[in-house]
């Protein structure tokens, strides 16, 4: 299971995003203002849009996670059973 | 094997990101020869209003043509 | 005469929705109609004032470099506490945007005629 994440951070609706892809195991891809949630965190597990993190002044080595682009997303999402999102 | 991708789209173009991330990934789905669906519903649909003068950030309906030409089936 | 003044505050970060661009926009126009106008970012806001935003061929407007040019026309704030609790410093910031320790805000927002909220 994959779950796209788009909220910022500090929003109750990643909160709730985060904490239900994480307790149903699922594999977590971060988008739009959801990447700022991989500057100083130290799970590498994380997928990261590295279209967003660029357009927003964000490093590679500011974040942990997988950098990933558009094509590779498609690639997750058409590979895992079920895609949940965008939250 | 075809293998087929369909994005749902609820929300107005000027207002949010997710009119860009959903024709960048329907952009990388057709480019990879899938078969590519977008519906949308809820304010959604104003993506696909004809005349927008949008500026300052991606523009819907420019973007969702080009890919229907490239064969993005739409369903509002 | 008094000048007339608008405060703006952008509480969210740019790109993911339109409201750090309406912020910038507004606060700028204001401006330009020779208000004095502040733009205070507060929260995800000071993610607006981030150094090497790049829209690339994107069709998003790169902010952060709106922020640079208009810095010198007018006021740029970013708060302190919103910069610590998400890891900023002032060289991870645009040239111009200064940091305020909550003195100016609650100033600015006495004295403002009108106060826009983003």
């Amino acid at each position: 299971m994959l779950f796209l994440i788009s909220s910022s951070p500090d929003t109750k609706e990643f909160k709730t995003a985060f904490n239900l892809a994480k307790r149903m195991n699922a594999d977590v891809c971060l988008l739009q203002n959801a990447v700022y949630a991989s500057r100083n965190s130290d799970d590498t597990t994380l997928y990261v849009m590295s279209d967003d993190i660029r357009l927003r002044g964000i490093t590679e080595n500011e974040i942990s996670g997988r950098l990933i682009d558009y094509d590779r997303l498609v690639d997750l999402m058409t590979a895992t059973d079920k895609v949940v999102g965008i939250f | 094997m075809a293998r087929k991708l369909t994005l749902f789209v609820n929300s107005s173009p000027y207002s949010y990101e997710n009119t860009y991330t959903a024709i960048k990934i329907a952009e990388a789905s057709l480019k990879k020869g899938f078969e590519t669906h977008l519906v949308a519903s809820a304010d959604g649909v104003y993506n696909f209003l004809k005349g927008q003068k949008g500026k300052g950030l991606p523009h819907a309906g420019d973007g969702f043509k080009a890919l229907m030409e490239k064969g993005l089936v739409v369903d509002l | 005469m008094k000048v007339d003044n608008l405060l703006v505050i952008l509480r969210k970060p740019p790109y993911g929705t339109v409201n750090a661009a309406e912020a910038v926009r507004h606060a700028g126009a204001a401006s330009g109609f020779e208000y004095k106008s502040m733009l205070y970012l507060i929260d995800g806001g000071v993610f607006t004032a981030k150094k090497n935003q790049d829209a690339g061929d994107t069709g998003f407007t790169g902010l952060g470099e709106s922020l640079d040019l208009m810095s010198g026309e007018m006021d740029i704030f970013a708060d302190k506490e919103s910069l610590e609790k998400y890891s900023l410093s002032e060289e991870d910031l645009v040239e111009g945007v200064k940091i305020d320790d909550g003195e100016v805000l609650k100033k600015a927002i006495k004295e403002a005629q009108s106060i826009m909220i983003f």
